[in-house]
């Protein structure tokens, strides 16, 4: 397997509530709602989306091929919300996500390194299901 | 089909007239999600903690409504400034032409000749303000206030009196053709914009230094 990213223009850091939404739809598409839920359960509260963020973030990164509409509609969803627009990643959303979050594993490993935190500190945390 | 209380449904309608801030492109496209999203928060705040739920959600929603509107309102002036310069960058030339014609129409004797002749120079404003991109804000201001001047001389000189121009007409016909004397007067516009651009232009390459100037670079005297 390549990588895809060498010789590729280093992206900047996306910004937190993109990131947020990416890591939201990696594992399955998404509406609005469902993407504010699922951040809000993954940040345990501390991460709040407001509906003009949320849309905002949508509307760049749907501009930037990160995610794209998607038709798939879960049948356990009532009609309503199967009639609103789903979201999930691209090819390319992906790659940026696993990117940004290697970039921040490898900060992390450098904060660990220098005693500032210790992985043991992280683990319940990382640890919810 | 679930029945709203009425806080409920106030909440929902002020949410969806508020969504009138964000531009109308953003609107189309996201304010019907973006309600069915505020009214699902909604529900939950009010199933979760009733009336005070649905104030705690109110003073959460507003502020980010405020900064969206804001960064979503900005965002769209950028893309239409961005939008009217490709296309004046493209068509800039011709308005400009199309500008002079009509300025010059509208300042000369309703006479097809006179409006040609002033048109030149009055174009030639717009030429100086171009050639002297390198001379920095006081050299820039100075050439186009001598276009200007140019072009009032010569919309001037079309609203000279026949009796005064004829003077001039019957020595010049007495001296040399008609034809020659019509296409001199003709041409002399071309001439004095060609000379008047043309030294604002050798003037803002000369102080653009040897490097060439991206424009704009202010000459400190």
């Amino acid at each position: 397997m390549t990588d895809s990213s060498v010789g590729a223009t280093p992206r900047p850091p996306l910004n937190p509530s993109e990131f947020h939404i990416l890591l939201a739809l990696a594992d399955a598409p998404r509406h609005g709602y469902g993407i504010m839920q699922e951040v809000e359960k993954r940040a345990r509260g501390r991460v709040r989306l407001g509906p003009g963020t949320l849309y905002g973030a949508i509307k760049r990164m749907l501009a930037a091929g990160l995610i794209e509409e998607s038709d798939q509609r879960p049948a356990s969803e009532p009609d309503d919300r199967r009639r609103r627009s789903y979201y999930r990643l691209t090819r390319l959303g992906r790659q940026v996500a696993t990117e940004e979050a290697q970039r921040l594993a490898a900060l992390l490993h450098v904060a660990e390194a220098k005693r500032l935190i210790r992985t043991s500190d992280l683990a319940p945390r990382g640890a919810e299901g | 089909m679930t029945s709203r209380s009425r806080p409920l449904e106030v909440s929902a309608r002020i949410y969806r007239m508020l969504l009138w801030a964000y531009p109308a492109s953003f609107r189309r496209q996201y304010a019907d999600e973006m309600a069915h999203l505020f009214g699902d928060m909604a529900e939950a705040a009010v199933e979760r903690r009733g009336s005070a739920g649905l104030i705690a959600l109110w003073l959460r929603v507003l502020p980010d409504l405020g900064f969206t509107v804001v960064a979503q309102q900005l965002a769209e002036t950028e893309r239409r400034v961005a939008m009217w310069r490709a296309f004046w960058g493209q068509a800039h030339v011709p308005a400009a032409l199309t500008a002079a014609l009509i300025l010059a129409a509208l300042a000369t004797p309703a006479d097809p000749a006179s409006m040609l002749m002033a048109a030149v120079p009055v174009l030639g404003v717009y030429l100086a303000a171009l050639a002297s991109k390198g001379l920095g804000p006081r050299g820039r201001s100075l050439a186009i206030g001598i276009g200007v001047l140019h072009a009032v001389l010569w919309v001037g000189v079309m609203w000279f009196p026949d009796t005064l121009l004829a003077g001039v007409h019957l020595a010049l016909l007495s001296a040399t053709d008609a034809f020659l004397v019509f296409v001199g007067l003709a041409v002399l516009p071309w001439v004095t914009t060609a000379a008047l651009v043309g030294t604002v232009a050798l003037i803002s390459r000369g102080r653009g230094g040897a490097g060439g100037s991206d424009g704009d670079t202010e000459m400190v005297a």
